[in-house]
């Protein structure tokens, strides 16, 4: 009988495939287990080389000899130390090209000089920093930048270029070598190079110079007419305003503009510069950029009005965007002839400001908005209800109750009790009914301890527990009209039931929600809910959620959770929520607790005695184990774990436990001086851990302290 | 017009009644319906057994709501999404493991099923599946494993280790 071994029943090809599944070392030491199996390793189309001494030594030439069929490489630096990046630039050095290579990605640009051997090649990545050494840029004679930026990129479809120390040794300005480069004025139309196939330019870190020669002395003589694209970063260089009208020209069919850490100059106002971006843009991201404020603004006031003026005028203007983020930006407000005053909170005239009666721009076009770091608080939102169109939304420093919902939530007739701490949620709920990734970030303002978890005991009592009694109850409600009419009083004390807002809400993350009655509306019911992400809950009373066993979120779909609670009694809420919220998540595989105290040097005697007291015990952790069997990751900080606990996941007292067996591969659980988790215990966990790649155990208590 | 039935036919004949829209998951059938078109012609699968025919037919009812894997056409060719393969869901593993005294056997021939009939997450579970088996194993241990010849001279297994020495640390 000599049927082959199933393996050898796959062809090659699926073998390979197999094969490319593990890390280069395995696989190279698989390559020892027959001639089919060698085969099938020098028949890879992707390896990751790290770079080390011996691939050094050994050399590119004959390393890539044994793939013959290669698509895709990487050569990465194992380390920021002057031995490792040698290493680095010695084997990038050997580089000699590939007939088949389509993707190459290199931490070091010594690979140029071998890239013009590489027939193939349409999508480049290069990314050093400062201490990436490049002795080999003043070996070559040819200038670097040149060959990035004419010969190669007339070649590639995706061309990714962070490089800072080339830009310091070859300029933009010499990239057409033998042509005089004048500053702008020249022939337009004869001597403009025409890149057909880049469809996609990241370059990055540039300073002030290298950022100017980049628009002046090559984009203007260049045109890329599929390039849809571009992405920018700096390191915090000034770039004119003027050269940004250079983009519509080099750039004629971008649509996505990704600005990172620049500061815009040279204008007087943002007018100025959003007149100057090409009208083609579907995406603009502005990541830490400085830019001049809008026209007519103060040092100071309220940074909702600059804010709606920027995103008003940028949806205006550019009337095909459906992607807007604007995150730690700087408006400044150019004064004329004197010094800049940096604010970010703007007052604008109000007559300037009313964009409310505006007709014509489609402001349901816009899918993402992303506001964040504007460095004051929101006090009014109203401006987003515009957007009805909007799927993801993340802004920050929102406050709970805000002037003009208030007087909206009275119109629909809202239940008094949660006013104040669901108005904005309701506002958006009512407005943005296609969100389907949420994340809000609450002043801390406002999250004085009001109200508290003291109203939870009456929201469970008055909301939840009635619902959970009359079936099916929740099918009657009927979602609001939408944006624009008024909404009909339908909707007597929604919160009975489960919040309608956002149906196909499968993202939500808070931050600073003030109280957890506000949570459990929110959360109440969301089957359809993936990612819970919940920062700074806060824990100024105890409250003892046990004492309602009925009381569930079903929040069925879960996949990964955070919770982090903060306050005087942050670990007892933490886990009493960690069980309400993970009560029928049967598909959870991410989990962190965290529990956080206000540092008070008088209470800090009595801290560790408190988080000793509520550890997380075996039937907590049992419950966990039973609900969700898939936890890959579970990272616990600021609570405690009892041994009991702890032998629970080692396979219980008696080792018949599933316990995450199958599925744990990331642990993290603080270290108690007082209840050692001794050698024992490490050694039952991780020899039945078997999948476990990261284990931290973290200091807990201060140094000291014990 | 997604509820109709297809009849495939495995390799020993037997029939095998499936809504159009479950195997519609394989690429290779979904192709030859659009051919097609209405059609009550069975499909004959002269590569598939039908023990594997079910079983595979198990797998795409389980993730009939999935959403459509992009084509290789519609996908960015630059992807650097690189492959894992600790990211199996539970019910996948469970599927793939089959019954443990069959499970090498049946396991490859999964993965040429899925192969065949072209159900790209069949078969990149089906080669997770068998990396996760090769991970942290020696030549020795995998040949063993699956019982594999050994066809190397002894000098041509010490010249594939020296060829491969330099991604001992890589």
């Amino acid at each position: 009988m000599t049927t082959p071994p199933p393996i050898d029943t796959i062809p090659v090809e699926l073998l390979c495939q197999i094969l490319q599944c593990i890390s280069t070392e395995e696989r190279s030491r698989s390559a020892r287990v027959s001639r089919r199996w060698a085969n099938a390793v020098g028949d890879a189309r992707e390896l990751v080389i790290r770079c080390t001494p011996l691939t050094a030594a050994v050399g590119l030439a004959r390393i890539l000899k044994g793939f013959g069929r290669l698509e895709r490489l990487e050569l990465l630096q194992t380390g920021p130390t002057e031995p490792e990046l040698t290493s680095l630039d010695l084997t990038c050095r050997t580089f000699p090209g590939h007939p088949t290579l389509r993707d190459i990605t290199s931490h070091s640009s010594a690979i140029l000089q071998g890239l013009a051997s590489c027939p193939s090649l349409k999508s480049l990545t290069i990314t050093e920093d400062y201490k990436t050494p490049v002795s080999h840029l003043l070996e070559y004679r040819f200038n670097a930048v040149r060959f990035i930026f004419r010969d190669l990129a007339a070649r590639l479809e995706r061309l990714e270029v962070k490089t800072p120390l080339v830009w310091a040794v070859d300029r933009f300005t010499e990239w057409r070598g033998d042509l005089e480069m004048g500053l702008g004025d020249q022939d337009a139309g004869e001597d403009i190079l025409v890149i057909e196939g880049l469809k996609s330019l990241t370059i990055g870190s540039l300073h002030t110079e290298s950022a100017s020669e980049f628009f002046v002395g090559y984009l203007s003589h260049v045109r890329f007419p599929n390039l849809t694209q571009l992405a920018m970063s700096t390191d915090e260089a000034f770039i004119p305003a003027r050269h940004f009208t250079i983009l519509s020209s080099a750039f004629p069919a971008l649509k996505v503009l990704d600005l990172h850490q620049c500061v815009i100059d040279e204008a007087r106002d943002l007018e100025t510069v959003i007149a100057k971006l090409p009208l083609s843009l579907t995406t603009l991201r502005l990541h830490g950029v400085d830019v001049p404020a809008p026209r007519g603004s103060n040092g100071g006031g309220a940074v909702e009005r600059s804010a709606r003026r920027i995103v008003m005028m940028l949806v205006r203007r550019l009337e095909y965007l459906m992607e807007l983020e604007i995150m730690h930006c700087r408006f400044k407000v150019v004064l004329t002839g004197s010094i800049d005053v940096y604010s970010a909170g703007l007052e604008t005239a109000d007559r300037v400001d009313n964009f409310d009666d505006e007709d014509g721009v489609d402001f349901g076009r816009l899918k993402k908005l992303v506001l964040m770091g504007f460095g004051k608080a929101f006090r009014d939102m109203t401006f987003l209800g515009k957007f009805w169109g909007l799927t993801t939304l993340r802004i920050d420093d929102v406050f709970h109750d805000v002037g003009g919902i208030t007087a909206e939530s009275k119109r629909l007739s809202w239940p008094r009790k949660s006013e104040a701490t669901t108005s904005v949620w309701q506002f958006l709920g009512s407005r943005l009914q296609k969100l389907e990734e949420i994340e809000v970030r609450f002043t801390a303002a406002s999250s004085a301890e009001e109200g508290g978890v003291d109203q939870v005991l009456d929201y469970v009592n008055n909301y939840i527990l009635p619902h959970e009694r009359s079936e099916g109850s929740s099918r009657l409600w009927r979602p609001p009209p939408s944006h624009g009419k008024a909404v009909s009083v339908d909707i007597v004390k929604p919160l009975r039931l489960a919040d309608p807002a956002f149906a196909n809400l499968t993202s939500l993350s808070l931050y600073n929600p003030v109280t957890i009655s506000f949570l459990f509306s929110v959360l109440y019911n969301r089957h359809q809910l993936k990612n819970l992400k919940l920062s700074y809950i806060p824990a100024e009373t105890t409250f003892d959620i046990e004492a309602h066993k009925h009381y569930a979120l079903h929040l069925s779909g879960l996949k990964t959770l955070h919770v982090h609670v903060h306050g005087k009694e942050a670990p007892t809420v933490a886990k009493s929520l960690l069980r309400v919220l993970t009560e029928d998540a049967r598909g959870l595989t991410f989990l962190r607790v965290v529990a956080t105290k206000p540092f008070n040097p008088m209470e800090m005697s009595e801290e560790g005695r408190s988080s000793a007291a509520v550890p997380l015990d075996e039937e907590v952790i049992d419950g966990l184990i039973k609900r969700c069997s898939g936890i890959k990751t579970l990272k616990i900080n600021g609570l405690s774990l009892s041994v009991g606990a702890f032998w629970r996941l080692c396979g219980g007292r008696y080792g018949n436990l599933v316990s995450w067996k199958g599925s744990l591969t990331q642990f993290e659980v603080p270290y108690q001086a007082t209840s050692p988790y001794n050698i024992r215990l490490l050694k039952a966990f991780l020899s039945h851990h078997r999948l476990l790649k990261i284990f931290n155990l973290c200091m807990d208590t201060p140094p000291g302290s014990s | 017009m997604s509820d109709t039935l297809v009849t495939l036919t495995s390799q020993e004949g037997k029939p095998e009644q499936v809504p159009r829209r479950i195997a519609e998951r394989s690429t290779l059938l979904k192709n030859m319906l659009e051919d097609v078109g209405e059609s009550n012609q069975p499909i004959p699968l002269p590569n598939v057994s039908h023990k594997i025919l079910k079983r595979v037919l198990e797998y795409c009812i389980h993730h009939k709501d999935d959403p459509q894997p992009p084509s290789d056409d519609d996908k960015d060719s630059f992807d650097s999404s690189r492959k894992r393969s600790d990211d199996i869901d539970e019910w996948d593993q469970k599927f793939i493991k089959g019954k443990e005294e069959e499970h090498n056997e049946e396991l490859f021939q999964i993965i040429l099923a899925a192969n065949y009939l072209d159900i790209k997450p069949l078969l990149d579970l089906g080669c997770k599946t068998v990396a996760n088996m090769i991970k942290g194993k020696s030549p020795e241990q995998i040949r063993e494993m699956f019982n594999i010849e050994n066809d190397f001279t002894p000098e041509e297994e010490d010249q594939i280790r020296r060829e491969n020495e330099w991604a001992a640390d890589a």
